[in-house]
């Protein structure tokens, strides 16, 4: 620590107060120049009788040239103005030889120029020391103050005596050491390191001994008496001596504590908003409220830290929360419990403060009594917030742990976002169960709706049973009659049962075509059907009906349609109500009932339903899709509206319009099933 | 007997199943039987001389059971009808008995109601014909007649004498005679009294 130390200080203080100093020739110059102009200045003046004027001009130079250019131009000068004086003004003139006469004055004019040379020189000295010291005074104190300011603390040890030489004040701030005792010695030093830490970095630095290497660094953590934990990242160096044995260890700590609580910070807070991510999709993906909070807790225990989580209910009488998920460290997830909706417990409390709630001691909270099963677990430090559950709150979600601890708000936003997710689950839930609801109680009014369009077609359905049924009672007789003739006619028998049988298996197929579009069709079944067959089939089913009333049913279907994807009773249903309306419209007058089936140029099916009755009403003709808009005596007003909800159901499409001669058509379409051509 | 002379059970049901059973228990008690989806179908069909007599639905499509049997009389044909009804067809019912129907069935009938009833429908449409044919017979008769003679048998029936019939027509008592002789003689009767009978059966106008 040497002369590169000492130079910059230097340096430094005549960049800020000195003179410049000359460099050695120029000061040599400056003496010849000064003396030279002092001897032609007394020349110049003795023009001008002047007299005696050369030795003080010379001094002048000579002091001029010390201020200047120190010591060695001013002894030239010295020499120089000697030279010239013995040589131009003592008598005998323009000679070096002096008389006895006048070497007194020679001898003194020397000796004052010596003494005013050699007090310049002196003082300058001192005034350059005084200077130095103050510039390294300074430069001290901007070092201390830039070591505080940047968390460097500088030492250097011995390594031979094993004795601390310096420790920078920051250093003695850094590891909380009193810089009156002076720097603490290398064991008390080391036991400063963190417990986990100090055997590696002892080992670190024997290892880093023994090598030739001369430049290391560590890092490890500090405790401090009051318990504060530091993170240093500690730079070394050995100085060397010629032989290459070390003379000392000099070093510095940083103090890399905010560095690294920000990194962990930032980690933390990128690891939360990845499980936020993750939960969030998780949710989407998961229909399941309750797979959704088991998921957060979890989640939230392990990145968090902390040994407990829950998920509590508020419970419909607004006066307890039941848990409905949760971990518990020791236990895994916890079972059932319920806490008071009121200040007797933190979750209580979150609800009635309406915003989050940070605990940072429950030992000394104040604001609620912390609740049995909080205490007895040693809950120390929790935070809480609302899950929102629309106008009012659906719970509160938690996390606590055993430790003292600050909760960020970081933390808590992550908290909040976390139950924001499960609020999303549980409206999605609500959602769900609604439009449950709202399908079933379609399904039952489509039901209803089926169930009183039989009760008018009793009579006509009826007549369809019986219908094959008489035929076998009568091909029974004829078979009778065949057997017991004399001789029997076996074959004409054989023809009567295999009628018997024809007649037996079409009324268990009327009868099971009645039973599908009766039965209550709670989940629709999608499933691939031919539109023409079920046109068909209710063409079977309704040809009595319609003939009672003198209505001609016609099928016009086209050939090869594709099929579609439908639910086949509610189809079923559909044409029900369309052909049954058009009859209905015919009821008086008779006409004719036609059917067409046929395929869009878009790929669509679209079904005619056609009647030759008494039309669509003048006004208001959308309002028949209405629901209880009815014109008969006895309907519900539900027949098309069920119809239309089940095409639109279906991605279709119903509407109605007036045919240019009497009656109404409906329209409507179906997606036809790509590939599944019939 | 000729085959026409085969009594012939029609009948139209536009149920298949229902129409092929009946046509059969027809079959089986030994009667032709023949079967029409439609009453169309069924006029189409031309009929032999032999009896026959009509099964029909009440209610048939496009044209009921009842129109049918109107365009049956409009058309000349007469055939005896038994209809098949369901229940609560009462009003029909009623109708097509005032139209001359022999019989009206419920379903599901016993096979030998049905049986009787076309053994009864039968039975009529035989006599009917019979006395068709002697109406025609007869007809064929008086078409041999010169107006002169059916002037003169119009008043005989009427009772009148020879004297009075020639004072009548403007003739002489022997002339009438003649013509009284060849007119009883075409007409292959007897008596007046059979000529009287042979009138109604023609239903000749009866002069007073």
């Amino acid at each position: 620590m040497n002369s590169s130390g000492k130079d910059k200080r230097e340096s430094v203080a005549h960049r800020s107060f000195g003179t410049p100093r000359l460099m050695y020739l120029q000061g040599y110059g400056l003496a010849v120049f000064l003396v030279s102009a002092a001897l032609g200045m007394s020349f110049l003046l003795e023009r001008f009788h002047f007299r005696d004027v050369a030795d003080p001009l010379f001094l002048i130079a000579i002091a001029i040239t010390v201020w200047y250019a120190g010591i060695g131009p001013a002894i030239l000068a010295v020499v120089l103005s000697g030279l010239a004086d013995a040589y131009f003004f003592i008598e005998p003139r323009y000679s070096l030889y002096i008389t006895r006469h006048d070497l007194a004055h020679f001898v003194i004019f020397i000796l004052f120029a010596s003494l005013l040379t050699g007090f310049a020189a002196v003082r300058r000295h001192i005034e350059d020391r005084k200077r130095s010291e103050e510039a390294l005074r300074l430069s001290e104190a901007y070092l201390a103050e830039a070591e505080r300011l940047s968390h460097i603390g500088t030492w250097a040890w011995n390594p031979v005596t094993g004795k601390n030489l310096y420790w920078s004040e920051e250093q003695f701030r850094i590891w909380g050491f009193d810089p009156q005792q002076g720097p603490p010695d290398i064991e008390t030093g080391f036991q400063r390191i963190h417990p986990e830490d100090r055997n590696r970095v002892r080992e670190e630095i024997s290892q880093q001994r023994e090598t030739s290497q001369t430049d290391f660094a560590n890092d490890f953590r500090i405790v401090l008496p009051d318990g504060t934990v530091k993170y240093i990242h500690a730079v070394s160096h050995a100085v060397l001596d010629k032989t290459g044995g070390v003379i000392e260890y000099l070093g510095a700590s940083v103090d890399v504590t905010e560095r690294k609580r920000a990194e962990q910070e930032l980690a933390g807070r990128l690891r939360q908003q990845a499980i936020v991510a993750e939960l969030g999709q998780y949710a989407l993906a998961t229909p399941h409220l309750q797979v959704i909070m088991e998921k957060a807790v979890y989640l939230l225990a392990d990145s968090l830290d902390v040994e407990y989580t829950k998920v509590l209910e508020l419970l419909p009488d607004g006066r307890a929360l039941r848990l409905r998920a949760g971990v518990d460290g020791k236990e895994g997830v916890v079972g059932s419990a319920t806490v008071g909706a009121d200040t007797n417990s933190q979750a209580g409390y979150t609800l009635l403060s309406a915003g989050p709630v940070i605990v940072e001691d429950l030992r000394r909270e104040a604001r609620f009594t912390g609740p049995p099963l909080l205490r007895d677990h040693g809950v120390v430090s929790g935070m809480s917030v609302i899950i929102g559950g629309g106008e009012q709150p659906w719970g509160v979600l938690g996390a606590h742990t055993n430790r003292r601890r600050d909760f960020t708000k970081d933390d808590i936003q992550f908290l909040q976002a976390v139950a924001n997710i499960i609020a999303h689950g549980i409206q999605r839930e609500r959602a769900e169960v609604e439009r449950e609801r709202l399908r079933q109680l379609e399904a039952e009014l489509a039901h209803i709706n089926r169930v009183s369009m039989m009760g008018e077609l009793t009579a006509s359905l009826a007549h369809e049973i019986r219908q094959p049924i008489l035929a076998a009672i009568t091909s029974a007789d004829a078979c009778l009659r065949w057997l017991t003739r004399n001789p029997p006619d076996l074959e004409r028998a054989r023809l009567a049962v295999a009628r018997i049988k024809e007649a037996g298996s079409l009324t268990d197929d009327v009868i099971s075509r009645l039973r599908s579009f009766y039965k209550k069709g709670t989940p629709p079944e999608r499933a691939i059907v031919d539109v023409n067959e079920v046109i068909r089939e209710m063409i079977v089913l309704l040809r009595n009906e319609a003939g009672h009333y003198s209505v001609s049913v016609r099928p016009e279907l086209a050939d090869g349609i594709p099929k579609v994807m439908a639910d086949r009773v509610q189809l079923q249903q559909v044409f029900m109500n369309l052909m049954l309306n058009a009859i209905e419209a015919m009821k008086g007058t008779g006409g004719a009932l036609t059917i067409k089936s046929q395929l869009k140029d878009d790929g669509q099916l679209l079904i005619l339903v056609t009647d030759t009755g008494v039309g669509l009403p003048a006004e208001n003709k959308d309002r028949i899709f209405d629901a209880f808009y009815t014109t008969k005596p006895q309907g519900s007003g539900m027949g098309l509206a069920i119809t239309r909800s089940i095409v639109e159901a279906h991605g279709g499409r119903l509407w109605a319009s007036a045919n240019d001669g009497p009656g109404a058509t409906f329209h409507f379409t179906l997606h036809a099933e790509a590939e599944a051509h019939a | 007997m000729k085959s026409e002379d085969v009594p012939t059970v029609f009948i139209v049901d536009d149920d298949r199943l229902v129409r092929q059973s009946i046509q059969d228990l027809v079959q089986s008690v030994g009667l032709q039987a023949e079967s029409f989806g439609t009453g169309q179908e069924f006029l189409k069909r031309k009929r032999g001389d032999g009896p026959g007599c009509l099964v029909l639905d009440i209610r048939l499509p496009h044209v009921s059971g009842l129109d049918f049997q109107r365009q049956l009389a409009d058309a000349g044909v007469q055939i005896p009808i038994i209809f098949i009804t369901g229940h609560g067809d009462i009003p029909m019912t009623v109708k097509a008995m005032k139209s001359g129907a022999v019989e009206f069935l419920t379903k599901p009938f016993r096979d030998q109601d049905l049986l009787d009833a076309i053994q009864q429908a039968l039975q009529r449409d035989r006599a009917t014909r019979e006395q068709q044919i002697e109406v025609d017979n007869l007809r064929k008769r008086y078409g041999t007649l010169t107006p002169r003679e059916r002037d003169v048998m119009a008043l005989v029936v009427s009772g009148m004498l020879n004297k009075q019939i020639a004072s009548e027509l403007g003739a002489s008592e022997v002339t009438v005679k003649i013509h009284r002789g060849r007119m009883m003689e075409k007409m292959q009767v007897g008596s007046v009294a059979e000529l009287v009978r042979m009138a109604d059966k023609l239903q000749l106008p009866r002069i007073k």
